[in-house]
């Protein structure tokens, strides 16, 4: 039996006290959160799926209606996942700050993947649905991220951009772009409009 | 999401994705519950309320038991006032009437054999307070009883009969009286807790002596016959002293009347 209450509303309900809620809450997400982490931290998918749950139970107690429950979930999981890049060397400012500002640059150039796993490449070795995920893999992570958003949560771009800090253009060029290369990926079709 | 091309969310989601195992559920959900559980409490806890009320109810029950033995007593002494300050006046009415003497008590005996048969005192209120005056109002009856016996000396002087033996000193009457009446309290509470503790009976019998006592010993008689048989009862009672000063009495008060053969003086009184 569906549970027809909202997010936000199981969310309160859980806040209150009923575990229920939160059970449905999670059966809800589980999925789409833990593809969202685990195609951008393969290795650490379990631990960072873990600590994203956990910090939503931590804050159950100050949690309050501000925003959609899918933006504020995705929020904590985009965080964790700018940590776990920090914790790893990466470096976040050419990973999330200087790409994809300008909507006329060229993420490929900036993120140049090798010439075995490029879609092209990819796409002529497989015709099968996996090729999606290669090439999803081969995306720069701010490309990939907004993509995630937009394809597990359903986000707007304007939710997009305020899940992951951005504003709403970059937001937008960001999904643009990812879209481009996955379409190249799949056929070597460009982008539409 | 218009931005989103259909036929690459449907490649994409085609493709094998990842799920979190059954294990890593658990354990959020765990987590989860206990955030919402209520804090453990001690096992020792549980047993917090029982034995508090355990204890009250033990606590409750010694005192009602307590309160119950104690009473039995609080009531006699809440009611047993005001037949015994009665009951002493009823009996001197009955024994002198017409007369301003009274009969002490059975509470106040000491004091009347103190007096050597010659006081009158009020009789006390048992379970009443004694006023602050009570040494005044003794050292006023001492005066009282000593004018008393002056007034007889001068009298059996007069009548040229020898000087009847002294009475108790008036220190040591005076000092008995305020021991008496210093431990009228004490005296009277012992008094009811042997009252409480004797059959009752018994205690009639008490209360019938004393009264017997003091018709032979207080009583002041109004016509010479009465004075005839309290003098005989004072020499049944080996009185003889008391008897010949009453004897005096009786000459003094009644010239005229002319005394029975057993109570010729040179029988039973030898004078002087």
């Amino acid at each position: 039996m569906h549970d027809l209450r909202t997010d936000e509303a199981l969310m309160l309900a859980w806040r209150d006290g009923d575990v229920a809620a939160f059970e449905v809450l999670y059966q809800r997400w589980r999925g789409r959160l833990y593809r969202f982490i685990a195609h951008q931290a393969r290795g650490a998918a379990d631990e960072l799926f873990q600590d994203v749950w956990l910090r939503v139970v931590g804050a159950r107690g100050q949690y309050e209606v501000t925003a959609k429950f899918s933006t504020w979930l995705f929020r904590i999981a985009h965080n964790r996942l700018i940590d776990h890049y920090r914790s790893q060397g990466r470096n976040i400012v050419a990973l999330f700050d200087n790409l994809d500002d300008d909507p006329d640059a060229d993420p490929a150039a900036a993120m140049p993947a090798p010439a075995e796993e490029t879609p092209a490449a990819l796409l002529e070795r497989k015709q099968t649905a996996g090729r999606i995920l290669a090439a999803l893999e081969t995306l720069p992570a701010p490309q990939r991220e907004a993509f995630l958003l937009a394809e597990e949560s359903g986000m707007s771009l304007a939710e997009i951009a305020q899940a992951t800090g951005v504003g709403p253009e970059t937001a937008k060029s960001r999904l643009r772009y990812a879209l481009r290369r996955l379409r190249q990926a799949l056929g070597g079709r460009t982008e539409r409009g | 999401m218009p931005e989103l091309d259909p036929e690459l969310s449907q490649a994409y989601r085609a493709a094998a994705h990842p799920e979190p195992s059954p294990a890593l559920d658990a354990r959020i959900l765990a987590a989860a519950c206990q955030a919402v559980s209520p804090r453990r409490r001690p096992a020792w806890f549980g047993w917090a309320v029982p034995l508090s009320s355990t204890a009250v109810l033990v606590l409750g029950l010694s005192l009602l038991f307590r309160m119950q033995q104690d009473a039995p007593e609080t009531l006699r002494e809440a009611q047993s006032p005001l037949p015994q300050s009665t009951r002493p006046i009823e009996r001197t009415e009955s024994i002198s009437s017409g007369t301003a003497a009274t009969v002490a008590p059975s509470d106040a005996l000491p004091v009347a054999k103190a007096a050597r048969n010659t006081t009158v005192l009020p009789a006390p209120q048992p379970h009443q307070p004694l006023p602050a005056t009570l040494p005044e109002r003794a050292q006023a009856d001492v005066a009282t009883e000593k004018s008393k016996l002056a007034e007889i000396k001068s009298e059996a002087d007069a009548a040229g009969l020898a000087t009847p033996p002294a009475p108790p000193a008036p220190a040591t009457a005076q000092a008995n009286r305020a021991e008496a009446l210093s431990a009228a309290p004490a005296f009277s509470q012992g008094m009811r807790r042997m009252k409480a503790a004797v059959p009752a009976t018994q205690r009639s019998t008490e209360q019938s002596m004393p009264a017997a006592t003091a018709k032979s010993a207080a009583a002041v008689p109004d016509t010479p016959e009465h004075w005839v048989e309290s003098i005989r009862l004072l020499l049944r009672q080996g009185n003889i002293d008391a008897a010949r000063t009453r004897l005096e009495a009786l000459r003094k008060r009644y010239p005229d009347f002319e005394l029975p053969p057993d109570l010729d003086p040179a029988r039973c009184c030898p004078l002087p």
